[in-house]
């Protein structure tokens, strides 16, 4: 190798301080809030302070009459155009999806659901005009419990009933694991309801102009939310363009189509100024959607010596009043986690999609996952108390072992590789495991008034949504792709556009390090474009920890083809074969003959000029 | 309306607001110093946190009209020709992502080490308690607060 050339894989692993940081840290970020536009209002949305109940009347005269109030609606208002908020993940033939007016016309079916809009010239009298728009409501009762909601007499959240879906999964013989198994235990956990809260609250800012549309919004799915948005209203794709900002974190609650962004469009449109929103906490922490919610029904059959036959899950879901864009796929995502890293004769799964008048639920953390890691290793460690064993002992009698690898679990899942046992050794060393058993023990057999309690768990996880047999057997509405391209510029810099986009991943610098490394080019002469629709015109956009592990390898792809075009420029530089021309190190060179060649760098002025 | 005079980075303003205005929503939409957020409204995350007479405050939780009279410091404000230590220190901990909370750790930070220029990490975390990240957890933001300590941030 020349002193020329770089060292391959100079960026991969290197601890880079990231290239977003320079905004961040002094202010001059591009929050969706931040955004001003010429003749800009701001809406204000009258919410349902009831969990069920009928619309009456909707009376938004007195929000109107006050100064500085341009226009107040009702659900009733957008009716004919406000179409129905998507479900993109109809996990059975026979799911029940409720239809979703971004604003109640005639039930709510949630505390915050928006019954009214009110637009203003700015926050201060928005919010005044929102405090006045009166409705009257006739209360029905609300539904809570999903574990009684199915009972026959229970209210219903839709005339439709309370059930959505039963999604069934079953995979060896459950009965056989069963009979006659000398230890069974059956236990039911719950994983409560929880509030995503990302430290940006949402915000919309939307703009027409002749028929286009413009959408900024604190989003973690900009194409998503295009191609939503279009089939929601019926407004032409090509006329949408949603631009995802500075997006201060997501955490799943940013993974959705929201009423918000809806009627932001449709507002804009009406009035012909462009309108903002943004939420307070308050109205976050009821609106955006939740997460988690599900009672676990989880069945262990055993055998004495700890070894694992059967698994039997059955699960409550809590989808809330609606099916909001992924909801009733997130709880099945567990249903190949569940069985985690053993090994087991049988495993059946049942998942039971619930409504309930509640803020629906989402895309959270993990979604699904985690929940299922909680319930298989709390039921292990019941195995391991009922038959006194140590907690790892029983997890390693069942975990699959490392020359096991490849293996394809009881949930149909291969694992291409592992190392339990090195693993774990390493991290009961850390711990120093065996000695806190050691003062555990003691500490017991002295009748010590301080004793100590150790608690052990295995992870895995199933991530990096990609076009995939499992992704492609649950019915999601999205092919799991991801998009990138390179754009070699003519002084040598590199444009690198990803369809996956940020809040707050680090993607700018993470993606500068790939192409840097693919392309030989220095990491200070990428730049990495994102989360807008007109520059970066497809992608998946970012959730399900996707980002690297697809749209890492799009960029991969497409470097490829910037260096296969670039030989074949390369060999008519040099009047060589192209077959001849080798990439090494960012440059393009004779086999044989290095230096006759050029830096990529090079190559990228010479098909400019 | 009241009129109030306040001076925000260095540049003197006089303004008529409603008695009812936040602080920070008169820095954001009245000033343009957008680049103090607004996290929760109820001064619980701290995110919005500038300095008001040199203490860090939650502008959230702060009147326009308390502020008259007043010199306001904000992230904008903490560079002069180069970074801030502090603004230098999370970088090079990594104790950011999305960024959101930063402006308020920063501007806390700075106040925490005014007070005490050497603090150990057990009062750096009581000194930042009233500062959410979501993103990070809060170790590299120790380290950040501890690197820029050591390099006479308070001075």
């Amino acid at each position: 190798m020349t002193a020329d050339t770089q060292a391959p894989q100079a960026e991969l692993g290197r601890a880079r301080p990231r290239k977003e940081d320079a905004r961040l840290v002094t202010g001059q970020t591009n929050w969706t809030d931040n955004i001003v536009l010429p003749g800009m209002l701001h809406m204000a949305f009258a919410r349902s302070p009831m969990a069920h109940a009928r619309i009456t009347s909707v009376d938004v005269s007195a929000a109107r009459a006050m100064p500085g109030v341009i226009a107040a609606f009702s659900g009733a208002d957008f009716a004919e155009e406000q179409g129905s908020l998507p479900c993109a993940w109809p996990v059975t033939e026979d799911i029940v999806i409720p239809a979703h007016p971004p604003m109640a016309t005639e039930e709510v079916r949630y505390v915050g659901e928006a019954v009214a809009v009110v637009v203003a010239r700015d926050r201060y009298t928005a919010a005044d005009a929102a405090a006045v728009v009166d409705v009257s409501y006739e209360p029905l009762p609300p539904v809570l419990d999903m574990r009684t909601a199915l009972d026959e007499g229970s209210p219903k959240v839709h005339a439709e009933g309370n059930k959505s879906f039963v999604w069934p999964f079953v995979q060896g013989d459950m009965d056989a694991a069963f009979r006659d198994a000398p230890v069974v235990i059956e236990r039911t956990y719950r994983q409560q309801r929880l509030i995503p809260a990302a430290m940006e609250p949402r915000a919309v800012v939307a703009t027409c102009v002749g028929g286009e549309f413009t959408i900024w919004s604190a989003t973690q799915i900009p194409h998503i939310l295009r191609v939503m948005l279009a089939l929601v209203t019926g407004i032409a794709e090509q006329n949408i363009r949603v631009i995802a900002p500075d997006v201060g974190g997501g955490f799943g609650s940013k993974l959705q189509v929201t009423a918000e962004e809806v009627l932001a469009m449709l507002v804009t449109r009406k009035l012909g100024r462009p309108v903002k929103w943004t939420e307070s906490r308050t109205e976050g922490n009821l609106t955006v959607h939740h997460g988690r919610d599900q009672w676990q029904r989880i069945r262990i059959a055993a055998d004495r010596d700890g070894r694992l036959r059967g698994l039997d899950v059955d699960l409550l879901a809590d989808m809330g009043a609606y099916l909001m864009l992924v909801t009733p796929g997130i709880p099945l995502l567990g249903a190949f986690m569940y069985p985690a890293i053993y090994k087991m004769d049988a495993y059946s799964f049942k998942c039971t999609g619930v409504f309930t008048t509640k803020m629906p639920t989402d895309a959270y953390r993990g979604a699904g996952r985690p929940e299922a890691t909680y319930a298989i290793e709390r039921i292990m460690d019941e195995l391991a108390a009922e038959l006194g064993m140590d907690p790892l002992e029983v997890r390693e009698r069942n975990w699959i072992k490392h020359e096991e690898f490849p293996y394809t679990t009881i949930a149909t899942l291969t694992y291409d590789s592992g190392n339990y046992e090195a693993a774990t050794a390493r991290a009961k060393e850390l711990f120093g495991y065996d000695a806190l058993r050691q003062e555990q023990t003691e500490r017991n057999l002295d009748d010590d008034p301080v004793r100590l309690g150790l608690g052990v768990s295995t992870y895995t996880e199933m991530c990096g949504l990609a076009p995939s047999r499992v992704l492609g057997s649950l019915a999601y509405g999205a092919g799991g792709w991801e998009h990138a391209s390179i754009r070699m510029l003519p002084t040598g810099k590199v444009e690198v556009v990803t369809g996956s986009s940020s809040h707050g991943q680090g993607h700018e610098t993470a993606w500068s390090q790939i192409v840097a490394d693919q392309l030989g080019v220095p990491f200070e002469d990428i730049r990495v474009l994102h989360g807008d629709t007109q520059v970066s015109p497809k992608g998946m956009d970012t959730y399900g920890s996707r980002s690297l592990a697809v749209g890492g390898m799009a960029l991969v792809g497409a470097c490829d083809k910037v260096i296969a075009k670039a030989k074949r420029v390369t060999a008519h530089m040099l009047e060589a074969s192209e077959n001849d021309i080798e990439f090494l190190g960012g440059r393009l060179q004779v086999r044989g003959d290095p230096e006759k060649g050029h830096s990529i760098q090079e190559i990228a002025l010479a098909t400019f000029a | 309306m009241a009129n109030i005079t306040v001076t925000v980075d260095g540049v003197s303003y006089t303004d008529d607001v409603e008695p009812r205005l936040l602080l920070v929503h008169y820095l954001r939409e009245r000033v343009g110093k957008t680049g103090t957020p607004v996290g929760c409204d109820t001064s619980n995350c701290g995110a919005c946190t500038v300095h008001m007479n040199g203490e860090s405050v939650k502008s959230c939780a702060v009147l326009a009209v308390q502020a008259d009279g007043a010199e306001i410091t904000t992230i904008e404000g903490m560079s002069n020709g180069q970074w801030h230590p502090l603004q230098q220190a999370f970088h090079a901990e990594h104790a950011l992502q999305c960024g959101y909370c930063t402006p308020g750790m920063i501007m806390a930070a700075a106040d925490l080490l005014r007070t005490n220029p050497h603090p150990s990490n057990q009062e750096i975390r009581d000194g930042l308690e009233g500062n959410l990240c979501r993103c990070t957890g809060y170790e590299n933001i120790v380290r950040a607060v501890r690197r820029a300590a050591e390099s006479g941030a308070s001075s």
